[in-house]
């Protein structure tokens, strides 16, 4: 599961190689590495010999022996100051979920301080093999208090944490992998230079990249070049390191070559992209990101498996977290505050190479979504009239999909059926919904197209449903224009447009939005349709009821019809104003007539509706006195119900 | 320096930046975006580019390579981009949007004291380009790909602009120019304008924002705002504000040709709204503008045929000044000054009885030969809702009884006075 290494260990290791005598001291050091003892003063520097060049960006890996000989046997004694620096870290090392293998490491190896290389190796086939036994030999470290293993078991007790981590994270919208950064602000807090963090996440980046000792050699070398070279020309605490570029490897190079020839298959480019993303943006668990093989193929199953140790290395960490917790009395709630004021400082600077690498994914993304476009037309052969709608989640089925002309037959069948009330608005709806998809899948923009919109909005302003003709508005618009352009013509003489242009003129008077009134306007000039809904216009804000009630009579059938969703706003408006204008009571048969209504008791009826019922006790006037401010606060979501 | 057969105008626009003649430089600009310099067309773009960027391998141009790089640095780079973004106009492929882009956005340099006429410039340029490139993309779309992208031109053209012109906004505001914040803000603005944007342009104002903007801008984009100030105002129904305005930028124009054509575009807005004011245009103005005669003639008499007569006849003119929708309210007003002319005719009295209203609206409105009581009624007492008439109406069916009765000064309120959203 876990052959590849966590790099800095494994960087460490190879310098333990190369100069066996200072290696207990740096195993010493070695839990020191997260920033565990506050007490020791990292800016105490011990004699270093020349090999360790960069030692200096490396502060916090060689300090010296005798501080921290003391601090680990006088473990059970901390100072407060230190209680809280331990807290900082446990919640570190909680984020750091792809460190916790790493620590196990360091653990073992202050049990075995003189282990060669190969041995380690074993030692870390173990250590996948069983978890169990890491967490005793854990306990056995003097390092951390003993825990109950039993109940490490139970998976309610880390379920339950992650959980509050996972909320916490999702409420500060902070994504969890770029906690991994969270120990560099940790290590921000013990230095304060701020060069030496840029640094030192520069060598860490470098050295996540390596993938064997050799290659980790290699990488030292050039690591060194470049960091006396930046001393060399006075650039080292200027130079902007988060930006500079790493150096590369021979092998980098020749993935990136054949990466770029390699032609993916187009099904499983969104789910590389995806997978590529999630990998990416963990650079806490680099040697999964990267691809280990040069003739390696990044697919699904392998990132199946990449979830899967990912998972496992969770478990691993949750585990380690609590024996951490139980070592400080279970403080979370304090780790869980200075959490918090970690993820704002840490946010700024983590992100931007992710955001870097996104972006290119997207652009990767993007070109690929080009090539299915071009090249995917797709002609359906499907030949059933009527269709349920599903929403595309996938590539479409060719199986699926109704070519033109069948949808055409289908649309006719359609119109009948609403025509001879054979079927409900919900179906009509539906059967229109997988038409449009069916053309927009086949890339079909022409006339058929705007017909098929048009019957569609008729339908809905019918309806009355005004949400969805706004959506088929919005798409008549784009195709009017598309096929005006592609054929030449003027705009007014593609489809019904001058008709429903004028539907629009007195949709958005009722709704009074100027502006789009005069955009409509601008493209009509003179047109009978036009004119008459510029006269129902004209008559609504003059107040000529008369006039109004009498176009509105004379109207065809789908103007009539959205002025019939409008009907009860025009009649109110028009009894608020006779309320506030007349003296007399006013005789009911009079204001029936006046309003349209058919005859009195569809009046009272409508009066009743919206409790204003104040009539004489004949009922047959209206009360005017009584009912002057009845019609201010007219409640219109009544009507909906 | 260049050889003079090769020479074309951008070539002798660089050299009178490269001399400091930013006049001249722009009177040459002005050539290329009005379309009369088609020779760029002809010009083999690699070696032309090669040439601006003076990338000759020759030892002097080398020389001179590095001497242009260090003293005009900017200007070298403008011209290029010129180049291209002409060159790809007239084509009308879809490249063409990103080369406006690139060409509008480095101009940043331009931002001092010496070259900020040129930034002026390039910044009244962007509003009028777009139109330009969405009609030639029109023109020239052929495959359907092309046709889609030029049917969105139009939208993404606009969201460009905008971007510019923030970025530009934000730097000016860095370098704490005061002299350009109001241009920019107007650019905003006029871009809104041009998409019937009008809410979204009211939102672009800075003014209100800042007090001392508009007195430490230069005359000429204090005219512009109050321009279209005035004309936001118009559309929000708030006659008073919109005529203080309007008439702001009639005081303020400079008695130039180019003010004056200034003072006509204002004209065309300001007499409808001053006739809300009760204000009509003496026999002078009306012979300059035709189309207002009969429509103010109509309004002042009360004339509800004369008026609708204008309106139709002058259909396309309204609707070219977005003025149509303003007609409603002319007819509200024309309605009232017809009332006012019975209630002087019945001399003051309190009441009047609706069949004298009857009449009149039969005589001013011969279409509508016989309006009925219940029409007459509506009509008036959408006067009175508004306030336009203090009064009350009282209608008894039973007994034959219309009447009307008014106030001691019914008509004291003035159109502009009152609230016309409701």
């Amino acid at each position: 599961m876990n052959n590849k290494r966590q790099t800095i260990d494994d960087a460490m290791k190879a310098e333990k190689i190369n100069i066996n005598p200072y290696q207990p001291q740096q195993q010493g050091n070695y839990q020191n590495y997260y920033g565990y003892n506050s007490n020791v003063n990292y800016r105490y520097q011990t004699n270093i010999p020349t090999q360790y060049q960069y030692n200096q960006y490396y502060q916090y890996n060689y300090q010296g022996n005798a501080n921290q000989q003391p601090m680990m046997q006088n473990s059970y004694y901390r100072s407060p100051q230190q209680f809280v620096q331990q807290t900082n870290t446990c919640f570190n090392q909680q984020q750091n979920k792809f460190q916790a293998p790493q620590q196990q490491q360091q653990f073992n190896n202050t049990l075995q301080p003189l282990q060669s290389v190969s041995q380690q190796l074993e030692q870390q086939q173990q250590q996948q093999q069983s978890q169990k036994i890491q967490i005793e030999n854990n306990n056995d470290h003097q390092f951390l208090p003993p825990v109950n293993i039993s109940e490490l078991d139970q998976p309610t007790r880390w379920e339950s944490e992650l959980k509050v981590y996972t909320h916490l994270y999702r409420k500060l919208n902070v994504e969890m992998p770029n906690l991994v950064s969270a120990r560099f602000c940790n290590s921000r807090e013990v230095f304060n230079e701020q060069s030496s963090i840029t640094v030192k996440q520069y060598v860490e980046r470098a050295f996540n990249k390596c993938q064997s000792d050799d290659e980790r050699n290699i990488m030292e070398q050039l690591l060194k070049a470049t960091i006396t070279e930046a001393k060399r020309k006075n650039e080292y605490t200027t130079r902007d390191w988060s930006k500079f570029p790493l150096p590369t490897l021979q092998r980098e190079n020749q993935i990136r070559t054949q990466f770029l020839s390699s032609n993916l298959p187009i099904k499983q480019s969104t789910a590389m992209a995806l997978s590529s993303l999630g990998q990416t943006s963990k650079f806490g668990a680099p040697s999964q990101a990267q691809p280990s093989g040069p003739a390696q193929k990044i697919t699904a199953s392998t990132n199946m498996h990449n979830l899967k140790s990912l998972y496992d290395q969770m478990i691993q960490q949750q585990v380690e977290s609590i024996n951490q917790n139980h070592m400080k009395n279970k403080k979370i709630d304090y780790s869980m505050d200075l959490a918090i004021l970690q993820i704002g400082k840490l946010q700024p600077n983590a992100t931007t190479q992710i955001k870097q690498q996104q972006k290119q994914l997207k652009k990767r993304i993007e070109e690929e979504d080009q090539i299915i476009e071009t090249n995917m037309k797709i002609i359906g052969t499907c030949e059933d009239l009527e269709k349920p709608y599903f929403r595309l989640t996938g590539l479409p089925d060719p199986n699926m999909i109704r070519p033109e002309h069948i949808l055409k037959k289908a649309l006719v069948q359609l119109l009948d059926k609403w025509k001879n009330c054979q079927a409900d608005y919900n179906f009509i709806i539906e059967q229109f919904r997988s038409i449009r998809q069916d053309l927009l899948v086949q890339h079909i923009e022409n006339r058929f197209t705007v017909q098929v919109y048009e019957e569609n909005a008729r339908i809905c302003l019918e309806c009355g449903d005004f949400p969805r003709y706004e959506s088929c508005w919005t798409m008549l618009v784009d195709l009017y224009e598309m096929i005006s352009i592609s054929e030449g013509k003027d705009v007014n003489l593609i489809g019904n447009k001058v008709e429903f242009d004028s539907y629009r003129i007195f949709y958005l008077t009722m709704l009074n939005k100027q502006d789009q009134l005069v955009k409509i306007l601008h493209q009509n000039l003179d047109d009978q349709r036009i004119k008459f809904a510029l006269g129902l216009r004209e008559s609504f804000k003059c107040g000529n009821y008369v006039k109004l009630f009498k176009d509105y009579k004379e109207s065809s059938e789908t103007m009539g019809s959205i002025i019939n969703h409008f009907l009860v706003r025009i009649r109110v408006r028009a009894l608020k104003q006779i309320v506030k204008t007349y003296i007399s009571n006013i005789d009911l048969e009079y204001l029936a007539d006046l309003l349209a209504f058919q005859d009195v008791e569809q009046f009272k009826q409508f009066m009743q509706f919206f409790d204003l019922v104040r009539f004489d006790e004949t009922l047959k006037f209206l009360l005017i006195k009584q009912s002057i401010n009845a019609f201010d606060n007219i409640n219109f979501d009544k009507m909906n119900e | 320096m260049i050889a003079k057969k090769s020479e074309n105008i951008l070539l002798i626009i660089l050299r009178y930046f490269r001399e400091g003649k930013c006049l001249e430089a722009m009177s040459c600009l002005k050539r290329i975006f009005s379309g009369k310099e088609q020779s760029l067309l002809g010009l083999d773009i690699e070696q032309t580019l090669k040439q601006l960027r003076l990338e000759n391998d020759s030892e002097a141009c080398k020389k001179l390579n590095e001497n242009a790089r260090l003293s005009h640095p900017g200007w070298v780079d403008l011209l290029c981009n010129l180049l291209l973004y002409y060159v790809e106009k007239e084509r009308g492929s879809a490249n063409v949007i990103d080369h406006f882009e690139n060409l509008f956005k480095n101009t940043k340099w331009l931002l001092d004291e010496q070259h900020s006429q040129i930034y002026q410039f390039l910044c009244k340029q962007v509003v009028t380009e777009q139109y330009k490139i969405v009609q030639i993309m029109k023109r020239k779309a052929k495959d359907s790909e092309a046709v889609k992208r030029a049917s969105h031109a139009q939208e993404t053209l606009e969201s460009k602009s905008l971007q510019i012109f923030q970025e530009m906004g934000r730097e000016v505001n860095i370098k704490n120019m005061q002299k350009l914040k109001l241009l920019n803000a107007n650019q905003q603005m006029k871009i809104y304008f041009k998409g019937f944007k009008f809410d979204r342009a009211a939102d672009c104002d800075k003014v209100e924002k800042e007090q001392n903007l508009l007195f430490t801008s230069p005359k000429q984009d204090q005219v512009t705002y109050h321009y279209y100030k005035g004309r936001i105002l118009i559309f929000h129904s708030k006659f008073v504000d919109a005529q203080q305005h309007l008439t702001q930028v009639l005081q303020e124009c400079p008695r130039t040709q180019k003010g004056i054509s200034c003072a006509r575009q204002v004209l065309k807005y300001l007499i409808p709204i001053n006739m809300f004011m009760g204000r009509y245009p003496k026999k002078e103005l009306i012979e300059q503008f035709k189309e207002y005669d009969l429509l103010c003639t109509s309004v002042k008499q009360g004339n509800i045929a004369g008026l609708q007569e204008a309106i139709d006849k002058y259909r396309l003119i309204w609707i070219k000044r977005s003025l149509l929708i303003l007609m409603d309210q002319l007819k509200v007003l024309c309605y009232r000054n017809l009332c006012r002319k019975v209630w002087l005719i019945n001399q003051k009295v309190n009441k009047i009885h609706l069949n004298q209203f009857q009449k009149a609206f039969r005589i001013s409105h011969p279409l509508n030969s016989n309006p009925t009581i219940s029409e007459v009624c509506c009509i008036i007492a959408n006067l009175i809702y508004l306030k336009l008439i203090q009064g009350q109406i009282y209608l008894n069916n039973v007994k034959e009884t219309y009447a009307i009765t008014l106030s001691q000064d019914p008509f004291k309120n003035r159109p502009h006075e009152i609230q016309w959203q409701n």
